[in-house]
């Protein structure tokens, strides 16, 4: 299995080789992908660790991390392609040209004002995660079907792939990474860890937020509720028992807490 | 997704008088506006290039106005427009009268 030596040399020597030739983009991609991969499972990790004795090199302290690494590869590798696609779209007429101003609007996100100006089609999870950087919000699906999107707008569950963040002006949006209070975890967060309610973690910021609005709405009386109003979130790894039996801890810590 | 004007109407004569301005139709070659009110059906369509709206003005300040209402009385039920299906599902009205249509 040669992969992993080559994805090690690829991942220190990114910075180097992209300046150098933009034509190794899509190659970079390829190889990094293919090296976060490998890091992903935590036993894959530790196997091959085992298997490569040089645990220094492999282990994502010793680069860039995950997040900055791809950034970067992707970021550059998109550059070409974006440039080519203005001059396709230049404006035609006076009237286009209005078309292409952002538009500037006020929203609240975890209780803080935020003034954007932004491509109008950038959709609320866009906004978070391109511009804002709260990346806790998952892009799962892109079309509203898979709920890893989901953020509470005003106190109500929405799917932000699904919502213009246009339209989202002059609201409140939570999104999980205001759900902690400070270093405190919020009881949803918390029921989570407890009952591992979760494989990969991927739906997990959508879960919670929807389990949080699922207890809020009161609809996480029974399993059959629960099951029922938790159904827009989907979890492939099919954590589905442990998801029900955290909601269920976290509704009555929740209610206690209300009640106080 | 192309690219569009997005306007926001605070009323239902705004809304409509928008939509005039621009010469609503759906014909290829004037321009064309869609209302967006929940948006999973428009933007869904949008981002797959099958709505192409020039315009899209958002009506949801309408439910405000009374757009947003669920009425139930001897002479029916009557659902405002933009009436959200969580809601409407959940209404105990519409759930013992109209079981069908909280399904």
């Amino acid at each position: 299995m040669p992969v992993p030596d080559q994805a090690v040399a690829l991942g220190s020597n990114a910075g180097k080789h992209r300046n150098k030739d933009q034509r190794g983009s899509l190659a970079q991609i390829i190889a990094t992908q293919a090296l976060l991969r490998m890091q992903r499972p935590q036993n894959g990790l530790r196997a091959m660790a085992k298997r490569y004795p040089h645990p220094g090199t492999i282990t994502p302290q010793s680069g860039p991390d995950r997040r900055s690494l791809l950034m970067g590869t992707v970021s550059t590798a998109a550059a070409p392609v974006f440039a080519r696609a203005a001059q396709a779209q230049a404006p035609p007429s006076a009237s286009a040209a209005s078309i292409d101003k952002p538009v500037v609007f006020a929203l609240a996100i975890n209780n803080r004002e935020h003034s954007v100006a932004i491509d109008v089609r950038t959709t609320l999870l866009d906004l978070l995660r391109e511009r804002l950087g709260l990346t806790g919000a998952k892009k799962g699906c892109d079309h509203g079907q898979c709920g890893a999107c989901t953020v509470l707008v005003d106190g109500r569950r929405v799917l932000s792939c699904m919502t213009l963040a246009v339209a989202a002006q002059g609201r409140n949006v939570t999104t999980i990474e205001g759900l902690a209070n400070g270093g405190e975890l919020h009881p949803m967060q918390q029921a989570f860890i407890d009952h591992d309610a979760f494989q990969c973690g991927y739906c997990t910021p959508g879960q919670i937020m929807s389990a949080v609005g699922c207890v809020n709405e009161g609809h996480a009386e029974n399993d059959a509720d629960i099951r029922e109003y938790m159904s827009g979130n989907l979890c492939r790894c099919a954590a589905y028992p442990n998801i029900v039996d955290a909601v269920k801890q976290a509704r009555s810590v929740m209610k206690t807490a209300s009640t106080q | 997704m192309r690219r569009f004007t997005y306007q926001r109407a605070q009323g239902p004569a705004e809304a409509v008088q928008m939509a005039a301005s621009h010469g609503a139709t759906n014909s290829p070659s004037v321009p064309s506006i869609e209302y967006l009110a929940g948006g999973t059906t428009l933007l869904d369509l949008m981002k797959l290039d099958v709505r192409r709206p020039d315009t899209v003005i958002d009506i949801n300040p309408l439910a405000a106005a009374g757009y947003g209402r669920i009425e139930l009385n001897q002479h029916g039920l009557r659902l405002g427009a933009l009436v959200r299906m969580a809601d409407a599902a959940d209404h105990s009205g519409i759930k013992s009268a109209y079981p069908v249509v909280a399904q």
